[in-house]
């Protein structure tokens, strides 16, 4: 039995027998009927009367608010009870009609457009799970909304509320989602050339001079934006439409889209000051760890070495002999990527193959996330 | 995970409450299984369900196929456990006893081996574990993991192999 079948084995000896709470099934299923859900922002056509129970709502809530803000910390009871929504956000009524066709401009976190100046906007900032909504902005309205929890003395609820955006869009309206995401971890930033990158309805583009994502599903459109100097973060743009009246809502979407801009702007790379930030770099990375000894300073040079350890592996059980390289150019979200490649030949115990480990850095050689490519599917001397 | 029939997923995608019930009663037991090789606490392996199930309740609307089902909701379960473990200190709460008390193993593996093993892959981060469960308790191909993990294939690739020299190297330090 190999080192991964005997992990397999004891995963399943272990797990396989574990059962979970007997009530866990019915705790879910009873939380489930008390929190609302995402769907609620899509395709709801609100004539008069669904309009009328979305103002009782909204003035609910504001007596709800008050009655907290007026309750004091001393308030909240001591078995599991569901409290209103909590509105985190709301739409803002513009004060005045805006003459057709002007345009209002954005400019905050990090970002800035252009978008019709008669939409309403408002602020949320509300941090869920790897995810902020920022901002709402349309025609409809927006609600980001805490529903708060008092667990009770046996209750295992690790939440004390639960938090979820509302996008409300009637008939001729249309409404922006717009959020920042921070996780779960991906290895790297949007590359158009990495189609493994893309779920099936998603595409490619470009917005505001860097690689994004967009997936069209006809009445709502989804950008996924890259972050600058961020590999892992990403800017969400999603945007429901609800006609008559698609096609124009539609090019508004797309032209606050196209108008996007980063703020700050994106460091800009000099190609040519790469061999100075690869140095820097690569002393950083050598003064940490030593695995990294073997790799030139210099772009493009080669260097051989006898190494015991790849870097960020365990220590091999005998000596390899390697051929070094290192590589480095700047991406598109204002980092540098720094590649640094080890190979080795075949013999007699051990087929021929590489590894790839990438450092991303910043624009001034300081070492960031480090990551691996693809592994070889055999590692020589493994312990 | 369990093979759910893809008109279940499709009445609560189109918010059949009684549906997703169904979904729940069919899912938790596997899906608690997948968080606890995470989080290996059954306190927040349980919460990490929960919490799973939550956001599919919430987000299930957005869900195009129901084929897509056991993917979508597996990327969920993994998500919620390795928000448990980043989200407060570690509790551990491993019952390693319960590796005696599965039956007909025994011949394979000592069962001796087998705790000390666990005790190796107890001490792994959060994200070692993850990879290693999918592929090797979840019985995922690598693309699935990766996909599970909201990475790409290449990192997951080269997670795995680390994740496995780091429990190669833990077990070494079991004394």
């Amino acid at each position: 039995m190999n080192p991964e079948e005997r992990l397999s084995d004891a995963l399943h000896a272990t797990l396989d027998a574990a059962r979970p709470s007997p009530d866990l099934e019915d705790r879910i299923v009873e939380r489930v009927a008390v929190v609302g859900r995402r769907t609620m922002r899509s395709n709801v056509r609100l004539g008069f009367a669904g309009m009328a129970a979305l103002l009782f709502v909204v003035a609910l809530v504001a007596v709800a608010v008050g009655l907290r803000s007026n309750a004091g910390p001393g308030s909240a009871g001591s078995s599991a009870t569901l409290a209103a929504p909590i509105p985190t956000s709301s739409a803002t009524a513009s004060s005045s009609p805006a003459p057709a066709g002007s345009l209002a401009h954005f400019d905050r976190d990090g970002l800035a457009f252009d978008y019709p100046a008669s939409w309403k906007t408002s602020v949320s900032g509300l941090n869920m799970h790897y995810i902020t909504i920022l901002d709402f902005l349309g025609t409809g309205s927006g609600l980001a909304t805490c529903t708060a929890i008092t667990p009770g003395p046996s209750d295992k609820f690790i939440s004390s509320e639960e938090c979820g955006a509302n996008l409300t869009v009637g008939a001729g309206q249309v409404m922006v989602e717009l959020s920042s995401q921070d996780g779960p971890p991906r290895g790297g930033p949007i590359d158009p050339n990495d189609p493994s990158g893309l779920d099936p309805a998603g595409k490619y583009v470009t917005v505001g001079g860097l690689p994004a994502i967009f997936e069209d599903s006809g009445a709502t459109l989804d950008w996924t934006l890259s972050v600058p100097g961020d590999i892992e973060s990403r800017y969400l743009i999603h945007a429901e439409i609800k006609g008559p009246g698609e096609d124009e809502m539609r090019a508004e979407v797309e032209a606050l889209v196209a108008s996007i801009r980063y703020d700050p702007p994106v460091a800009v790379l000099d190609p040519s000051d790469g061999p100075r930030i690869a140095a820097i770099g690569l002393a950083k990375a050598k003064a940490n760890d030593p695995s990294f000894d073997c790799f030139p300073s210099v772009p493009g040079a080669t260097a051989t070495a006898t190494i015991l350890q790849f870097p960020m592996y365990s220590s091999l059980h005998k000596p390899l002999p390697v051929t070094c390289t290192t590589a480095i150019e700047p991406v598109a979200i204002g980092l540098w990527k720094m590649t640094l490649t080890e190979s080795w030949t075949a013999a007699s115990d051990r087929s021929a193959g590489s590894l790839t480990t990438t450092i991303w850095l910043a624009p001034d050689g300081t070492p960031g996330e480090t990551d691996g490519g693809p592994a070889p599917s055999e590692m020589p001397y493994w312990p | 995970m369990t093979v759910i029939a893809g008109r279940v997923v499709l009445a609560a995608r189109s918010g059949d409450a009684a549906a997703f019930a169904a979904l729940v009663h069919a899912e938790t037991p596997s899906a608690y299984r997948l968080a606890l090789s995470i989080v290996r606490s059954p306190a927040e392996a349980e919460d990490a369900v929960q919490e799973a199930f939550l956001r599919a309740w919430r987000d299930i609307g957005s869900l195009r196929e129901a084929e897509l089902w056991p993917a979508w909701f597996r990327r969920l379960i993994v998500r919620s456990a390795l928000d448990q473990t980043r989200r407060r200190p570690r509790v551990r709460e491993v019952d390693l006893d319960l590796a005696s008390d599965v039956p007909g193993l025994e011949a394979a593996v000592h069962p001796a081996d087998r705790l000390e093993l666990m005790a190796a892959f107890d001490q792994l981060a959060a994200d070692d574990r993850a990879i290693l469960a999918l592929r090797f308790f979840s019985d995922l191909e690598i693309p699935d993991a990766a996909s599970a993990l909201g990475i790409p294939l290449g990192t997951a690739k080269s997670r795995l192999h680390r994740a496995l020299g780091r429990l190669r190297d833990q077990m070494r330090q079991e004394p």
